[in-house]
């Protein structure tokens, strides 16, 4: 057993100076240290992160692995979303779905798996004396789940009526469809589940794809709570040690192709034109993180940005309004979003590419640089609400293959960004002559936008 | 509710909080401190050391409730314009712009007259007036600091200012690191006493995009408009918070101003600080920056009682969406004991994968997609026990209706178990320490509970309630309220698209 990350982080708040007003209030530093758990590798491979934190009497575990939709087969879309449920609700070898939920509920615990895009996370929480039966459970659902053919097809005929409701909510059509445009439809993070895909889905793909995907070298757990560690890892030990096997198979993901500018639109019943303006973004782990955080700000990632000033504050053409330049395996998104009514839409894509172009020409103002950045730095004690979250993240970092300190660096990187920085990776990362322009609503209200677009279905 | 930002239609979030294992109780009520200052502003101090960070929460006892025909949307509205910033805040010179919002404001006496004309307006005329503010607003802009009061907030790391507002009550919400309490409490208390209503009629605009994102468009959102209308005949819970669409387009700043005036008086204000802090330096503060806004009497209400129902009501909404459905029944609201019996049958009907809902409709039977139940839309009168189901093609709400009345018919008819019961007592302990995770979640609680049912005990009381709770009771309520002539059934029905 080896501990391995163990350094205290401490930050002083107390060099920054307040803007006025208000004036005269001193701020005493503040302390904040980041949460480090204890990291053992079992000798299968599977990776604990343990943390005590007796603060409250609850048990919270994460376990993750890679794999999750962006894995699944083109032919049986939607085999990722029927696999976690159909995992969750078949029961185990042992115990029938309802025994199993029955002992859950019973202890008011809650159990969980969820797609994560590119993992697979399954959830935990028990109060303090209940969590060995509940670790116990956990285990036997990872390990032994009996995937029942009544809750297979349950989770196939949910997904169907997801499939069917899909288009009734206007902004996960921008969203879905903008994600289509930009990466394209037959790319895993462009392409959508359809009925005939779920339809194709057996319980033996189930069973294989756990086969393929849930394996000891595949597997990271995160403990944190009101528990002594050494019972704790004995525990986890007796569990998970004894378990063999190989590495998980994954397919390789193809890199999607860069396009060029265009402009889709899909006509919808609506009273608001749904308004989507980017195009690809980046991988995890970019170099320029802290600069694109900067930029982001700046752009559309905050209150005082400047697409809420120019689009919400000055001309009230819109509730909501936001970028993000959020990181994505194998390549994320760069994307601008609103919602307006039809008269406004055309001005909006103006605004916003006007505002992305801009980045691209001249460096933030100090100030904006500033504001920007003290943001970032001096809300970072809210990045981790609790001790869980601050354990299953530097857990995920290992999962990403991203450098173990990102978290204890990342106010250093943000406080060496300087405008230039922010130039030079808006230039890097921004293509204002490629951006890629997506609006959804009603066709008669925005006709001359339709004429001038290629008209797109909702899938 | 709705929100400053995000709007999220209302779930009862925070109504099925109950307590709790007996430490973590008593540690907590030990722990929180009460402070009234002399003009009546109520503080509630929640001391916790887990993370260097503070919630800083402000909770004025005014909602929709409160608004007069004609003016509905005007409490939601105040909530957006305080973000505008005072007198001191985001102006680089206060008597400077005034004399231009003045300009402005006369110039909309005139738009509104012209408009109230109808068919009749002159369209020329009102182009000019727009023609005309829009030259104010380019003069009046040399004058301000955009966004200056969440500049300071954000770059002093909060992670966010925000605020809701929903039938009962308005909240202001600010989390900030701990070492800057000071600072929230100088603008918390500068934005509740010298707001400024600048740039109202952009913020109008912004109001009303939101109402078309989160009822016009939204199958979810004009299902239940539709809904509370119905089931409330004269009650305000039957209007919307975010307000009519027609009363929204029309409010003024005098409207507000008056609102203003009339309801954010400190002996109608709570405070709630969770966190890192110590008591005494947070009542200091608290006193120096609130202490000297003058109390002032509270304007008479008079609210009309909702009468009995007399019949089952059915209401029908078209949109192009697939369909779905509420069932609501008029009952008593928290802290009623009957309230805390709801709570628990919420819990046996669709907590869960064990719940009788669930397994039933969505499992054995594979009519509903899914079936929640919460009380809604507020506290301060009384509400609504609410099923909310979504049939699965090609099962109708007809069919989803019947076997929801067949679940209530057992209610009514059998005794629920003791296991059951059993599981609701232990979900109760569960929750309460759950929610203490969070100070965010904890202030609200705290302001709610002390607010809106009286006193912030009532968070652990509840505990206790849930385990009394028996079978005779379950039965008694359900045949009390979960009748047929008792209840309001909204359906959302598909409506071909309209748009090509």
């Amino acid at each position: 057993m080896r501990r391995l990350l163990w350094i205290a982080f401490i930050l002083c708040w107390a060099v920054y100076a307040e803007a006025a007003p208000p004036t005269g209030i001193e701020y005493p530093p503040l302390q904040y240290t980041l949460p480090k758990p204890e990291r053992v590798a079992l000798p299968n491979g599977v990776v604990v992160y343990l943390l005590e934190d007796h603060d409250l009497p609850l048990v919270d575990v994460e376990v993750r692995l890679r794999g999750g939709r962006l894995y699944e087969p083109a032919e049986k879309a939607g085999l990722s979303t029927v696999f976690v449920r159909a995992w969750r609700n078949g029961g185990t070898l042992a115990r029938s779905p309802e025994a199993l939920n029955t002992a859950i509920e019973d202890m008011a615990a809650i159990l969980d798996i969820a797609d994560e895009g590119d993992t697979i996370g399954i959830t935990l929480s028990t109060l303090a004396r209940d969590w060995r039966k509940g670790l116990g459970l956990l285990a036997e659902l990872i390990r032994t789940p009996a995937f029942r053919e009544e809750q297979v097809n349950l989770a196939k005929a949910r997904a169907i009526e997801e499939i069917r409701r899909r288009n009734d909510d206007i902004a996960g059509i921008a969203s879905r469809e903008f994600a289509g445009l930009v990466y394209g439809v037959n790319h895993p993070l462009g392409r959508l589940p359809a009925v005939q895909t779920v339809r194709r889905i057996t319980r033996r793909d189930l069973q294989e794809w756990h086969r393929r995907l849930v394996t000891p070298r595949n597997l990271w757990i995160a403990v944190t709570g009101d528990f002594d560690r050494r019972i704790m890892l004995e525990e986890t030990c007796r569990l998970f040690g004894s378990w063999r096997g190989s590495l998980p198979a994954l397919p390789t993901i193809p890199m999607p192709k860069e396009q060029g500018a265009s402009t889709g639109f899909i006509a919808k019943q609506a009273e608001q034109a749904h308004v989507r303006v980017g195009h690809l973004g980046v991988a995890r782990g970019v170099p320029e993180r802290a600069a694109l955080d900067v930029l982001n700000y700046i752009l559309g990632g905050s209150f005082t940005s400047r697409l809420t000033q120019e689009i919400r504050d000055k001309r009230g053409l819109a509730y909501a309004v936001w970028s993000s330049f959020a990181p994505a395996n194998p390549r994320g998104l760069f994307v601008m979003g609103c919602q307006t009514k039809s008269e406004s839409a055309e001005e909006v894509v103006r605004l916003m590419k006007e505002q992305a172009r801009r980045l691209t020409e001249e460096p933030p103002s100090e100030e904006e640089l500033q504001q920007a950045k003290e943001s970032l730095i001096n809300s970072f004690v809210f990045r981790f609400p609790t001790a869980g979250d601050a354990v299953s993240a530097q857990m995920l970092l290992e999962i990403h293959g991203l450098p173990r300190d990102t978290y204890d660096t990342y106010i250093a990187r943000v406080q060496a960004v300087i405008a230039q920085d922010v130039l030079m990776a808006a230039r890097k990362y921004i293509h204002p002559d490629r951006l890629l322009v997506l609006v959804v609503g009603d066709g008669k209200k925005l006709a001359r936008l339709a004429a001038q677009a290629k008209r797109l279905q909702a899938r | 509710m709705t929100w400053r930002v995000f709007s999220a239609q209302t779930t009862a979030l925070f109504l099925f909080l109950f307590p709790t294992l007996a430490h973590a109780q008593s540690t907590f009520a030990e722990r929180v401190v009460e402070h009234r200052l002399s003009n009546g502003l109520r503080v509630l101090i929640l001391p916790r050391r887990q993370s260097p960070t503070c919630a800083f929460y402000i909770l004025h006892r005014v909602g929709g409730v409160d608004e007069e025909s004609g003016r509905t949307g005007v409490t939601h509205m105040l909530e957006h314009m305080l973000f505008k910033g005072t007198t001191t805040i985001g102006t680089r010179d206060y008597e400077k712009e005034k004399p231009i919002w003045d300009q402005i404001e006369r110039l909309h006496d005139e738009l509104e007259a012209e408009r109230n004309k109808g068919d009749k307006a002159d369209k020329q005329r009102i182009a000019e007036l727009k023609q005309r503010e829009q030259e104010l607003l380019q003069q009046v802009s040399q004058w301000l600091i955009p966004q200056e009061y969440d500049r300071i907030f954000e770059r002093a790391g909060s992670p966010g200012t925000n605020a809701w507002t929903s039938n009962d009550v308005t909240v202001y919400t600010v989390s900030v690191p701990a070492n800057r309490i000071e600072l929230a409490a100088l603008m918390q208390a500068d934005q509740m006493s010298h707001p400024v209503w600048r740039q109202f009629y952009q913020e109008r605009d912004v109001v009303l995009e939101e109402r078309r994102q989160s009822v016009n468009d939204n199958p979810d959102g004009a299902l239940w408009e539709a809904f509370l209308a119905t089931a409330f005949l004269v009650h305000p819970y039957r209007n919307p918070v975010i307000g009519w669409e027609s009363d929204v387009s029309r409010l003024r700043t005098a409207d507000i101003d008056r609102f203003f005036r009339a309801y954010y008086a400190p002996n109608n204000t709570w405070l709630a600080v969770v966190g890192d802090v110590e008591p005494e330096r947070v009542i200091a503060l608290v006193e120096k920056y609130f202490g000297n806004i003058p109390a002032q009497p509270l304007p008479e209400k008079r609210i009309p009682e909702e009468p009995p129902q007399r019949g089952v009501r059915r209401v029908v909404v078209k949109m192009p969406a697939n369909p779905q459905m509420l069932m609501g029944f008029h009952k008593p609201s928290a802290p009623h004991d009957d309230d805390v019996v709801f709570a628990v049958i919420q819990g046996i009907l669709t907590r869960g994968r064990t719940s009788r809902m669930y397994r039933e409709l969505v499992e054995r039977q594979k009519i509903a997609l899914s079936v929640s139940a919460y009380s809604v839309p507020g506290d301060r009168y009384p509400n609504l026990f609410v099923i909310d189901a979504v049939p699965r093609h090609p099962h109708t709400v007809q069919e989803l209706e019947q076997a929801i009345w067949r679940e209530i018919n057992r209610l009514r008819t059998e005794p629920v178990t003791e296991a059951e019961l059993n599981r609701m007592r232990r979900w109760a302990e569960a929750d309460f320490i759950r929610e203490l995770r969070s100070n965010e979640g904890m202030a609200t609680q705290l302001l709610w509970a002390d607010a809106v049912l009286g006193d912030w005990r009532e968070l652990f009381r509840f505990v206790e309630r849930v385990r009394k709770v028996t079978a005779q009771d379950v039965k008694r309520v359900a045949q009390k309220y979960l009748q047929k002539d008792n209840c309001t059934i909204a359906v959302l029905e598909p409506a071909p698209e309209a748009s090509r």
